[in-house]
């Protein structure tokens, strides 16, 4: 329930801020774009910042599936010193487990809060502390099985794949405006919505491909998802490739609007259809049997701290989103009259050549 | 007869007249078909093929086939200086069902004459279940007629027509392509229509939405 408020709350309020203040197409307020600066760099800072702190449980987990000693983080609160090598520690879950913390140089107190970079000997089936990572962190990142540091991507592949569907939309929206109301500035929303959404496909792909490498063995893999973003790339090639074929700007402007809304059939079979019908590796896919742990209605699915990152990333980079679309409109829309001035000035200037041809330049001298 | 079958089947008949006088289509697409196949059957040899790949050789050959040969209709309309006199004469929706009527017959006939060849040139090709094999390729033809008539009428007017066609139909035709391939590799494999009634019912759907598109969209693009 919380975590459906912090993260539909988040993007709403972007969405509200997005086309609220001075509306999308006017410049935004001075404060607007403070708080987008200071959220994006508050998203950067704590999805790059915050350690990485497990409990006994995930902790296990992931020493198991991983099959060595590598140290992994532990986070948790120092609760006794039996002796002067040794510490108790409790998880968040109240587990308490004795770690030998001899080779940490650092002096460690009871009562303190620490993230110790720990391995578990097999052998002697006991915990060893190699490295203090943190001490009383302000907040830390769950210790997540399979994903481990990984997991950070999250904050960046994720809004940048909602970003160029939101772009799509926006442009399918502006594209029906434009057919109803016929006039370019329409279009030129269009054109800076898909020019966006282009580049946070491209941002959404290459996170994405990187975070596959090294999750599931490999750049590319088909998946439902990987498809449709496949698509969705392929979509915004073609729209833009169509556009510079249609040199008359009216014509432009009608027929990619209409390709625009003959796209959406493709695109709503892609996102809604096919991820849930198809196998796959993402989250949500038709034999995972969940939604996803950012969707799921489970409580416990996303780590406190995680949530409200998440909902932070999902609302500095809509807001970013929205910043950079005011731009691309503002400046589409001074091209565009300076495009018509130019054609009314043109055309004046033909007037007056036909005027003077038929007098007679030598005759009159028109201004 | 309603006045809109009538004009439908006016400006069918009159682009299948123009087309039997100079069998331009009709000789291009059956080449194209034929030349496909045999390049297929050269380049694989007597190689055996599984159904899953024989399924989607014949699916790479239809997709080529149908732009190739089925874009014609709008952009020879512009090429012979015709497309104003049909839009005086004729409201848009004849204009566009009558396309896309010529373009289905035309789909039918190069996709089965594909699929037919490809079968008797591969011989080790073998096909357990023909009657789901023939409704799976009518039901593809009539998603690539749709799917290709409006991008037909999309670009006709545009100055890059040939290499911008397969580009612009991709992204409508994948969905047809994902669904197809599959279905087209259970028929070979044997498996009867009513086991797949769910994704041909989709399949089916997906083309009948494309036509249902095209036509709400084709008065904004036919129209001056």
């Amino acid at each position: 329930m919380l975590k459906g408020i912090l993260i539909g709350g988040g993007i709403t309020l972007a969405l509200v801020l997005g086309f609220l203040p001075g509306g999308i197409s006017r410049a935004k307020p001075a404060w607007w774009r403070w708080l987008t600066m200071a959220a994006l760099m508050a998203t950067v800072i704590a999805a790059f910042g915050l350690p990485t702190g497990g409990d006994f449980p995930s902790f296990t987990t992931v020493t198991m599936s991983r099959n060595d000693e590598v140290p992994q983080p532990l986070y948790g609160t120092i609760v006794e010193k039996p002796t002067d090598g040794m510490v108790v520690l409790e998880d968040s879950r109240g587990n308490r487990e004795p770690i030998d913390v001899s080779t940490v140089p650092e002096k460690l107190a009871a009562g303190e809060r620490v993230i110790l970079s720990t391995s578990f000997l097999r052998g002697e089936r006991r915990y060893v502390a190699r490295r203090l990572v943190s001490r009383d962190p302000i907040a830390t990142l769950p210790l997540i099985p399979g994903l481990e540091e990984r997991a950070r991507n999250l904050y960046f592949h994720v809004p940048s794949a909602w970003l160029s569907q939101l772009a799509w939309f926006m442009a399918f929206g502006f594209a029906i405006l434009y057919l109803r109301r016929r006039r370019p500035e329409d279009d030129v929303r269009a054109v800076a919505a898909a020019a966006l959404g282009a580049i946070f496909c491209i941002l959404a792909t290459v996170t994405g491909a990187v975070w596959a490498k090294f999750n599931w063995g490999a750049f590319w893999n088909w998946d439902p998802r990987q498809t449709s973003i496949f698509l969705v790339l392929v979509i915004y090639g073609a729209y833009f490739a169509l556009r510079s074929a249609l040199p008359n700007e009216d014509q432009r402007a009608r027929v990619s609007s209409v390709y625009l809304i003959l796209l959406a059939l493709p695109v709503l079979f892609f996102i809604f259809v096919l991820p849930r019908l198809v196998t796959g590796l993402h989250p949500g896919a038709a034999d995972s049997g969940n939604i996803g742990p950012v969707l799921s209605p489970e409580e416990d699915t996303l780590n406190p701290t995680k949530q409200i990152l998440f909902a932070l990333s999902m609302f500095s980079f809509t807001m970013l989103f929205f910043w950079m679309l005011n731009v691309r409109i503002r400046t589409g829309l001074v091209e565009l009259r300076r495009r018509r001035r130019m054609a009314g000035s043109a055309e004046n200037n033909a007037m007056h050549e036909n005027v003077v041809t038929a007098i007679g330049s030598d005759v009159v001298r028109l201004p | 007869m309603l006045p809109l079958i009538r004009q439908t089947i006016a400006v069918a008949r009159k682009d299948l007249r123009s087309e039997l006088r100079t069998r331009y289509a009709l000789n291009s697409l059956a080449m194209f078909v034929v030349v496909t196949v045999a390049v297929i059957a050269f380049s694989a040899g007597p190689e055996r093929m599984s159904s899953g790949i024989a399924a989607a050789l014949i699916w790479v050959s239809m997709f080529f086939t149908a732009v190739t040969g089925l874009g014609r209709s709008f952009i020879s309309e512009e090429e012979r200086g015709t497309a104003l006199l049909l839009r005086l004469t004729l409201p848009p929706t004849p204009v566009y069902f009558g396309k896309l009527l010529v373009n289905i017959l035309l789909a039918l006939l190069s996709n089965t004459l594909l699929a037919l060849l490809f079968l008797v040139m591969m011989g080790n090709v073998e096909v357990k279940s023909p009657g789901a094999f023939v409704v799976i390729v009518a039901v593809s033809s009539l998603g690539f007629a749709g799917a290709l008539t409006i991008i037909a009428a999309l670009i006709a007017r545009s100055g890059a027509k040939g290499a911008l066609y397969p580009v612009l139909a991709f992204p409508v035709i994948l969905p047809l392509v994902l669904l197809g391939v599959d279905l087209l590799r259970r028929a070979m494999l044997g498996i009867t229509l009513g086991n797949m009634a769910d994704d041909l019912g989709l399949l089916a759907l997906y083309a009948a939405a494309v036509m249902l598109v095209s036509y709400f969209l084709f008065d904004l693009i036919w129209k001056e």
